[in-house]
Order: C-alpha cells, then structure tokens, then sequence
C-alpha cells in the first residue's frame, strides 16, 4: 500500500534492495544516512512513492525552528532471518527555537539537510511527540528488540 | 562566512543556552542538561535550504547532535 500505517521501506529503498539482491545493479556507495521527523498523520498521508524529501506527503518538521536530521548511524544489517538494521546511539534533535509540531514519524534519508534528499525508511513513532521551544526531543537507541530506536527488518 | 569543518565557539553576549535564550526563561533539568551551552565548540556543516546553519556539536550527555541555527544569530553568537 502506497499510503502508509505502519513503517517500510521507501520507493527508491525498494528498487535499490532488489536490484541489489538480484544483481541487477550495484548497491548505492557506503555513505551516512540521516533520521528526520514528520507531521504526517500516522494513516493515510505518508506515501510510500515520495522519492524526494520535498515530497508533498513528507511533511518534515522545518528547519525555522533549531530542528535538523539527525544522525542515525545503524549497525550493520544482522546476520539472521529477518536480518534488522537498527540505531546504534541515542537520536537527539533540537533544542527547538519554536515549536515545530507533532512528529508521528521518523524517516531516515540520505543527506543531512534539502528537500533533494531520497527517503530511505519510515518508522512509525511508539507515540506521537510534540515538543515545546526550548526543547530537546530524544529517542532510544535500538537494541535489535521491536519498538525500541528506529528498526528496520526484511 | 564559515566554511564546512570550522570549528567555532557558541558564546553568546546574553550568557545562556541556546534552548533557554529562545523560551526566555531557565529550562527544566533535564532539558538545560540536553541545551547547546555557552562555551560549547561546533562544527558548521553547511547551510539549509532556509539559510539557517547546521552545525554539529556533542551535548551534556554525550550524544551527537545537529542543530539548525538561525542566521544572525549564528553571525554573532558563534565566534
């Protein structure tokens, strides 16, 4: 489903992955990946075809507001069935200079900053955050177990 | 004009936190100990789409952290 409840990966993941796997192209270079936060509602709005961060349906906190992505810095996909891909520290952004909103979602992309960015993952939040100015906004670092930091499995 | 990888000096002529300055008022313990602190080194990366400054610096707890800051004040508060 290309409007998203739940977290996967995005379009451009998806090709990658599986032109990856089967041999059809090299994957992208080793390369820091970044975690962003979204306003998206949890259903419905998140589409699954955005291939840019200036997607209309990203909705990313703006940077008018001390926000900017974060690092997310993941271990190396595990060897298991499902292999995960998780954060290996705490994610902290702010602290916030206004309020920028509830964030629903993490979307991990692939720059630190522009709407050229290619959406990578979106992560579901536990529970929605919205923090006040002044505020720093932090989430767990991932330990491999469901719901703690952001994880990815296959 | 900073140029990516220059290190710099958060020291405002106001004396506090860059969370703290932007609520005006003292924030809570644990959000003073997680606020960009006078006398703390950053990293300028580079600048948003908005003109705003992204600069990496480590905060009170250890962890890595980017921040956007906005442009003048980033001109006189970050020597």
């Amino acid at each position: 489903m290309p409007l998203l409840s739940a977290g996967q990966l995005m379009q451009t993941a998806q090709q990658q992955a599986l032109n990856g796997v089967f041999l059809k192209a090299q994957t992208p270079a080793v390369a820091a990946t970044f975690m962003a936060l979204s306003t998206s509602a949890t259903s419905g709005v998140l589409n699954s075809v955005e291939v840019l961060m200036s997607g209309t349906s990203i909705n990313e906190y703006a940077t008018a507001s001390g926000y900017a992505r974060q690092s997310y810095g993941p271990v190396s996909a595990t060897a298991a069935s499902p292999s995960l891909i998780y954060n290996t520290s705490q994610l902290t952004w702010g602290p916030f200079t206004s309020a920028p909103g509830t964030a629903n979602w993490g979307i991990a992309c692939d720059l630190a900053s522009g709407g050229t960015a290619k959406p990578i993952a979106a992560f579901l939040l536990a529970s929605p955050r919205t923090p006040s100015i002044g505020d720093s906004l932090q989430a767990a670092a991932g330990t491999g177990s469901a719901g703690v930091g952001f994880l990815c499995q296959v | 004009m900073a140029n990516a990888g220059d290190k710099l000096m958060y020291q405002p002529a106001h004396g506090t936190g860059y969370g703290h300055n932007a609520l005006g008022q003292e924030l809570t313990a644990e959000m003073t100990e997680l606020d960009l602190k006078p006398g703390t080194e950053v990293t300028y990366m580079q600048d948003d789409d908005q003109g705003w400054a992204l600069v990496a610096w480590v905060d009170g707890v250890g962890i890595d952290r980017i921040t956007a800051i906005e442009p003048d004040q980033f001109a006189s508060d970050f020597i």
